[in-house]
């Protein structure tokens, strides 16, 4: 494990030095340039370093019983990936993200009561087909990842789970999707699974993910106990969020968790797990984007009840 | 945690006893299906039951099912009870296979109501801890309400007659010193995932903590200036050392040249707190977040004492 010996003494040297608490949920909003210097160290006029997240929604994308309409989920996804990346035709805007010789593992969510489900999964799937990677050079898988031979050969990976509150990290969404991806998940778990982000950072993993996923379809807002799973914390959010920063994707997904805590208990009622990971991810990892200001957020579809 | 919870809290880890104990020996009980009442209060078990054991708990609870294996459980059977017009109800009984892991279970999670069940329990918003032998019970309502209130607390009441005879508390908790125990919530566990998840230490397991190992994590104080007290205790006093020596080399591996006596195992942390380590026979002790100096020596002064005592 990368960066093994991490005592609570490199933690509070880190905080003495890093204010990084206040990157979730702060009051910032708005869109950021930043400079930046080019190759020859001129500094450039202000670029934007933003990550871009597109959340879209359609109100019937979830019926009753969680029915999942998988047609309008796949338009979703096909609006969402083509506004993210530019592009007017959603499997244009997929062979940007992967080639026919690719192996494409899709990292899903398989937990019974809140799984990303076949219709997102079936979605990610036939636009990856489309793009020209052939069937048999695809996988979805949750747990097993690294004993599968897809996954073990993988040269992209698509990121794709639910968001709800979770016991060890405080939300559980796309940065925490890759605990799989090591043999002993419990040993990220201290500290409220403060450096899930590393995670990230094994062969398994770097760099191949193309994109991220994180479903608020029906997202759960809140936990009693180390129980995961209560149907009355759920709501129809029908949304979905679509980055390729996955920090800024999960910051986004926790600020409208945040938001409907907000609603409901008329108050910033902190979870049961500080989700501080998604910030450290950023502060302490840098492996992407958790500041709002830093966060380029397009919304599409459906306005009612958007929190955020 | 409530202030009222408090003295359910001290209660039940002072020893001190409930009306609805049994004061007989711990014996092994029934296969937990038959534990479980199939109909209360105009409720009936919906089937069929679950029953996880194992790795297959992740299929349940998710990642929060390590807690459970951390102490050790053989198995959870889940019974839901539906009635008309009623929140569902859903009873997780755990087979601990000791006392000493069910009630480390239970003192996992601390948030809560007093309640009078069992040999420990606690309520919050529509679900009811307790333990009793080697069993620990959760029974949860889908919706908060009086009625489920009642009925949850029904349900616990026989489920704890039918569980059997109370069990030990850890001896373990007898060890502590004086003014940790009952002074805030105190933990047993066995795993450096536990420890961590209460007071994250390191990421490695630096105190060699495992299935052989016993600790009492207890806390004394307010929120954000609490002090922490771990006593650990080891198959032999060989594997203590090799524990403090894995610790001091890891977390304080400065201790030697901090404070004005350089006294081994004493240290001023980052945060301006105080941490002092040592070893005693087959326990380590560590005082964690003192506030100056002369505290942490005489928490550790008090520590040693109680260890010689006992």
């Amino acid at each position: 494990m990368a960066n093994k010996r991490f005592t609570r003494r490199d933690f509070l040297r880190t905080a003495a030095v890093v204010p990084f608490a206040n990157a979730i949920g702060c009051c910032c909003t708005g869109n950021k340039l930043v400079p930046v210097p080019d190759n020859n160290g001129a500094r450039l006029t202000q670029i934007s370093r933003l990550s871009k997240v597109v959340l879209v929604r359609d109100a019937k994308a979830v019926g009753e019983g969680r029915a999942h309409n998988a047609e309008i989920i796949q338009k979703m996804l096909d609006d969402a990936v083509t506004a993210l990346l530019g592009e007017e035709d959603p499997v244009a805007a997929w062979k940007l993200l992967v080639k026919p010789t690719d192996m494409v593992g899709i990292k899903t969510n398989a937990w019974n009561f809140l799984p990303t489900g076949p219709a997102i999964e079936g979605a990610i799937k036939r636009r990856v087909m489309d793009a020209g990677v052939p069937e048999d050079r695809i996988g979805i898988k949750d747990r097993g990842v690294l004993n599968d031979p897809i996954f073990q050969q993988a040269t992209v990976l698509i990121n794709a789970r639910p968001a709800r509150v979770h016991y060890w990290s405080g939300m559980g969404s796309c940065i925490k999707n890759y605990i799989m991806f090591v043999p002993k998940p419990s040993e990220y778990h201290g500290d409220a699974c403060a450096d899930l982000a590393t995670i990230w950072s094994l062969p398994a993993v770097k760099g191949k993910t193309k994109l991220n996923i994180l479903s608020l379809l029906t997202p759960q807002y809140h936990n009693v106990g180390p129980r995961g799973f209560n149907e009355s914390y759920l709501w129809p959010y029908q949304g979905i969020i679509v980055g390729q920063d996955p920090v800024a994707v999960d910051s986004t997904g926790y600020r409208i968790i945040q938001a409907k805590r907000r609603e409901v208990f008329g108050e910033d009622r902190p979870l049961e797990t500080a989700a501080h990971h998604i910030a450290l991810a950023d502060t302490r990892h840098n492996l992407g984007h958790s500041d709002p200001a830093d966060i380029d957020l397009v919304q599409l579809g459906w306005m009612d009840g958007l929190l955020i | 945690m409530k202030p009222a919870a408090w003295a359910l809290t001290v209660l039940v880890l002072t020893g001190g006893r409930l009306p609805s104990m049994s004061p007989t020996p711990f014996q092994a009980a029934s296969p937990p299906g038959a534990l479980l009442p199939a109909d209360f209060l105009g409720y009936k078990a919906e089937p069929p039951d679950q029953t996880y054991e194992g790795e297959g708990i992740f299929d349940y609870i998710d990642g929060a099912g390590e807690v459970y294996r951390a102490y050790n459980y053989k198995s959870v059977i889940v019974r839901r009870y539906k009635k008309p017009a009623a929140a569902e109800i859903t009873v997780d009984l755990f087979d601990m296979g000791s006392p000493k892991d069910a009630f480390g279970v239970f003192t996992h999670d601390l948030e809560g109501e007093p309640w009078s069940i069992g040999q420990g329990s606690l309520y919050k918003s529509g679900l009811l801890q307790f333990w009793r032998g080697r069993y620990f019970v959760s029974i949860y309502a889908e919706n908060e309400a009086a009625e489920t209130k009642a009925a949850v607390s029904e349900l616990g009441t026989r489920i704890a007659a039918a569980v059997g005879a109370d069990g030990p508390r850890p001896d373990l908790l007898d060890r502590l010193p004086d003014d940790f125990r009952g002074a805030g919530p105190v933990r047993y566990l066995h795993s450096p995932v536990i420890l961590n998840y209460h007071f994250f230490v390191s990421r490695e397991n630096l105190l060699r903590l495992d299935g052989t190992t016993e600790a009492v994590l207890a806390a004394k104080g307010e929120k954000g200036a609490r002090r922490y007290l771990l006593l650990v205790r080891y198959p032999t006093p060989e594997k203590a050392r090799e524990a403090e020596r894995g610790f001091l080399a890891g977390y304080i591996p400065d201790a030697q040249t901090a404070g004005a006596r350089r006294v081994e195992g004493l240290v001023r942390t980052e945060d301006g707190r105080w941490t002092a380590a040592f070893k005693e026979n087959a326990y380590v002790v560590v005082v964690f977040n003192a506030a100056t100096e002369a505290e942490a020596e005489a928490a550790r002064e008090a520590a040693l004492s109680k260890l010689r005592r006992t």
